[in-house]
């Protein structure tokens, strides 16, 4: 019975997304009826009054506004202009040069973020209007970013991974090891994607950067000292052993505020827009993860999470139907779940079956990250979507995003499947460290 | 109505200003931790806690009327091209009120949580420091009060079909 | 009759013990000690994280929860109190059982716990916490300046004491802050090197007893479920529990240490014996530390009669060693012991109401 009024929750969030209720509230609107009919009020009471605040009062998810607010500040003090002139006139040669720069770039900043949200927000802030500017069709520069910033939860340091690493005992640093791998592939793939979509669709992806011809690549170069100082100080600090991943984000927008401050270029306009942004993308962030995480409460009581996984032990079946099923899971859950929702939901009981199977735990702790990231970017819940929609509202509405991120989800499926068909191409890091 | 809207207003502000505080301040106090652990072994006690319990509550929270007010709040347009204008009106009616339902859930069941860690005076313990986290409890009620306001004087404004005079009031 | 069905909820994934040797223990004796009338199903992590605990209990969410009473220092200040005295543990049964008995007889802790909206039914405790450290520790002096993890206040005080630096990581941050410096160490449970994977990183352990954490409620009841229970259906809930509380902390406090040190030896790890003045002055200051648990609890936690109080406990912590020491540590019969000292002195019909 509790299992039904799992289904009935999912159509009922679909509807009330449909009709354009805030996600937020929809998620916490069906969680509350769901947890009333399976259980009665006092739970339903209970999820709603203690979610809110046991969610967000967390030490981890302090990196977010942190790293949002060093994007936003770099962004509004102008520290990162240079950027894509520097990319430009690197890549001056290859079509679509904008969005593969911003693909790499958010490899790049990845390497200093341990999350795909902080780094889908601060790269969409400062790409998007770049690319939109340069004559990209806005839906297709957003998707490019809501995608780049999955790479962020890829590349170490990834708050996912340490989560996996916890959970399944394996060791974290070499699911990092891992990560790396398969974040600079799906880089890769990207790359490739944007570079089709220049030869398919010239009026989505233009061919040729628009004014890059008249900067040496060397002069651009120089220009983006800010942003390696940025990077500089960041990694430095956080392979030193100075600070841990999470306070790398307040020494990040600190370190953005002061070299803002030296080249002169802060201005109260500028912390001031920085400020209200980072404001308005962590509260809308965070009020739609208390949401999914009710729902996730929700969902986790029904049983129909755990249902739809132990259906799949039941059965006896190899290496590649098992991943097969194993993906397909993830696609579900990860159109409504928010990632750590849906990890917790599942590895319980997915562990002992690849332990059963002989499955590589470092290798899945790589692919069940990609697996849950491509759910960021998947509808109708796709918090990386999201993310993009509040920062760069004025370019594509929510739907136009989607359709913008299409082609990369096409991309991602054939990743996974290398993944799976090759793991040797994610565990030879790993491996050399034994 | 309109002066309740114009303190409404000014809450609203007020509120958004302290959560862009918290913010700095919550940037320079994790700056001073790592300097002063790191230079001076003296490490800010209880830095987690205050983090945790005060600063991002605080974010989390405070700015949600402000939010909606900037109509911040992400949804998903999907039938937005179906509705013809004179629907729309009604519609966007609709959704204010009943997002007004759910925030009001949501301040009242929180404010009684509020009042419940008042009366014990909740405290967390940071090794031997006593760090009292009972105010905070008051945050998020009132960033859902705000917002049941806020999609109210919406709903309000929408229907009268005077735009002007409660949503300027509101500083849309 | 169809059994009624207890939601029940460790806060922990499937691989930690208080998932597999004490919630999935209470699910297999349940049907057992109460001829089938009550059984169990257990909610994972996902729906009730220890954080989110007791806001799921006192909702009824969960039925019977895993409750760590150390967050609750203002609801439960008798739990607090028992935490202080985290230097005096050095027998893991004995501290449990000891634990269990002191908040079963004690009047106030019985009111605080209405208070709250639960009834109490047992603790546990880990092994006795070490130093699981970067550089060897074998002299007083091999301490100074070394920045350690410490899990609660009576093992800041212990590291002060010896001119160390007390770090408050949380335990979940210990391998990255280990692994980047940010902490040259830990005092924690020997098992932490495979529960955490500390065995990456960590190069010495030294041989020496710090202190337990015992201050636990593995099973707290919510106040409606427990009224909605017949005294039978009490009893034979109180036995399940008993028997699965003395499993968990033979798992927690002895099986995982004796595999973690098995692990650690394979893995080349330094077993370090200190220096005979630096366990003394551990121990000395222990001892001398029940004078701070006894302030902390009249100060902070508002107990005025803190200091018969904890002398209760100390009481109780030498019945319980001597006790655990003539019977060993087999689960079996240990868990006969506290259920005939403690749980069969309990009156199911007023208990907990
Ligand atoms: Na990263
Ligand atoms: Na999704």
């Amino acid at each position: 019975m509790s299992l039904e009024i799992g289904f009935y929750g999912i159509a009922a969030l679909l509807v009330l997304l449909l009709l354009r209720l805030p996600v937020a509230l929809a998620l916490i609107a069906v969680s509350f009826g769901g947890m009333a009919a399976m259980l009665g009020w006092s739970p339903a009471f209970g999820i709603l009054s203690s979610t809110p605040y046991s969610f967000v009062a967390s030490w981890t998810l302090s990196a977010v506004p942190m790293f949002l607010l060093m994007g936003f500040v770099a962004y509004h003090a102008g520290l990162t202009t240079g950027l894509f002139e520097a990319a430009k006139a690197v890549l001056r040669k290859v079509p679509g040069a904008l969005a593969i720069s911003s693909v790499f770039a958010c490899s790049g900043f990845a390497a200093v973020c341990g999350s795909s949200l902080a780094c889908a927000a601060a790269m969409g802030r400062i790409a998007i209007p770049e690319m939109v500017r340069a004559g990209y069709r806005p839906s297709f520069a957003c998707g490019s970013i809501a995608a780049g910033g999955t790479i962020g939860a890829l590349i170490p340091p990834s708050i996912l991974m340490i989560v996996y690493g916890v959970f399944s005992e394996t060791s974290v640093t070499q699911v990092f090891v891992g990560g790396v791998s398969l974040g600079i592939m799906t880089a890769i793939a990207y790359s490739i994607v944007i570079l089709l979509m220049c030869w398919l669709r010239p009026d989505i992806v233009p061919r040729r950067p628009v004014d890059a011809d008249n900067l040496s690549a060397r002069t651009a170069l120089l220009r983006i000292w800010p942003v390696l100082v940025l990077i500089a100080l960041v990694f430095g600090g956080l392979f030193s052993g100075l600070f841990t991943a999470t306070e790398a984000g307040a020494v990040g927008a600190a370190g953005a505020i002061a070299i803002a401050a030296v080249t002169g270029r802060l201005t109260w306009k500028a912390l001031k827009a920085s400020l209200i942004e980072t404001l308005t993308t962590s509260a809308s962030l965070f009020i739609i993860a208390i949401g999914a995480a009710m729902f996730t409460r929700f969902l986790g009581v029904s049983g129909l999470s755990n249902f739809i996984s132990s259906t799949v032990s039941g059965a006896d079946i190899g290496y590649l139907q098992l991943m097969l099923i194993v993906v397909l899971i993830y696609l579900v859950l990860g159109m409504f779940m928010e990632p750590f929702g849906a990890l917790l939901v599942t590895l319980p009981v997915l562990l002992p079956i690849f332990e059963t199977s002989d499955i590589n735990l470092i290798w899945f702790g790589v692919v069940v990250v990609k697996l849950l990231e491509i759910g960021m970017i998947t509808p109708p819940v796709g918090l990386n979507v999201f993310v993009i929609r509040s920062v760069a509202s004025q370019h594509a509405s929510v739907m136009e995003i989607f359709k913008g991120v299409t082609p990369f989800l096409l991309i991602d499926v054939v990743v996974v499947a290398i993944a799976i068909l090759w793991p040797g191409l994610i565990l030879f890091a790993p491996n050399l460290m034994n | 109505m309109g002066a309740l809207a114009r303190l409404t207003n000014r809450a609203m502000n007020l509120t958004a200003v302290l959560a862009a505080l918290g913010a700095l301040v919550m940037m320079v106090h994790i700056c001073a931790e790592i300097f002063l652990r790191t230079a001076f072994s003296a490490p800010i006690p209880a830095t987690v806690e205050i983090v945790s319990r005060y600063y991002m509550v605080l974010l989390a929270f405070l700015p949600i009327a402000w939010l909606e007010r900037r109509r911040g709040m992400v949804s998903v347009e999907a039938i937005d091209f179906l509705l013809p204008a004179g629907v729309k009106r009604y519609w966007d009616v609709a959704i204010s009120l009943l997002s007004a339902v759910i925030y009001a859930g949501l301040a009242y069941t929180t404010w009684l949580v509020a009042l419940k860690n008042y009366a014990t005076g909740t405290f967390v313990m940071a090794l031997e420091w006593v760090v009292p986290v009972w105010p905070t409890y008051f945050l998020p009620p009132i960033g859902f009060g705000l917002a049941v306001l806020v999609t109210v004087f919406r709903a309000i404004s929408l229907l009268s079909g005077q735009d002007d005079a409660v949503e300027e009031a509101l500083g849309v | 009759a169809d059994a009624r069905e207890l939601r029940v909820a460790p806060g922990a994934p499937p691989a930690h013990p208080s998932n597999s040797h004490l919630y999935q223990k209470l699910v297999e004796y349940l049907p057992e000690e109460s001829d089938g009338a009550l059984t169990a199903r257990l909610l994972g992590p996902e729906v009730a994280s220890l954080g989110q605990m007791k806001d799921a209990i006192q909702s009824q969410l969960v039925e019977v929860g895993n409750l760590l009473p150390l967050y609750f220092p203002a609801d439960l200040p008798n739990m607090a109190l028992a935490g202080e005295l985290a230097l005096s543990g050095r027998s893991p049964q004995a501290m449990a059982a000891a634990m269990t008995e002191y908040m079963v007889t004690c009047d106030t802790c019985q009111t605080e716990l209405k208070d709250f909206g639960m009834v109490y039914l047992g603790s546990g405790s880990s092994d006795v916490y070490t130093l699981l450290t970067k550089e060897p520790i074998e002299t007083a002096d091999d301490l100074q300046g070394v920045r350690l993890r410490s899990g609660g206040a009576p093992f800041s005080r212990w590291a002060e004491n010896f001119g160390a630096v007390p770090v408050n990581v949380s335990v979940l941050d210990t391998f990255e802050s280990l692994s980047q410096g940010t902490i040259d160490g830990t005092m924690a449970s020997v098992a932490d090197l495979l529960s955490f994977r500390l065995i990456d990183l960590v190069d010495n352990v030294a041989v020496m007893e710090i202190g337990t954490y015992h201050a636990t409620s593995d099973f707290t009841v919510g106040e409606a479920a427990w009224q909605s229970l017949s005294v039978d259906e009490r009893a034979a809930l109180a036995r399940a529990a008993n028997r699965a509380n003395v499993d968990f902390t033979y798992r927690w406090g002895y099986e995982m240490p004796k595999e973690a040190i098995q692990a650690a030896k394979d893995a080349g790890i330094e077993f370090v014996e200190p220096s005979q003045e630096l366990i003394e002055a551990s121990n000395a200051f222990a001892e001398k530390d029940v004078q701070n648990a006894i302030e902390r609890s009249r100060d902070q936690f508002g107990l005025s009669d803190a200091e018969e109080r904890v002398n209760r406990f100390l009481e109780l912590v030498d019945k319980w060693t001597a006790i655990v020491e003539e019977t060993g540590t087999d689960p079996a019969k240990l868990a006969e012991k506290t259920q005939s000292e403690i749980w069969d002195k309990v009156d199911y019909a007023s208990y907990g109401l």
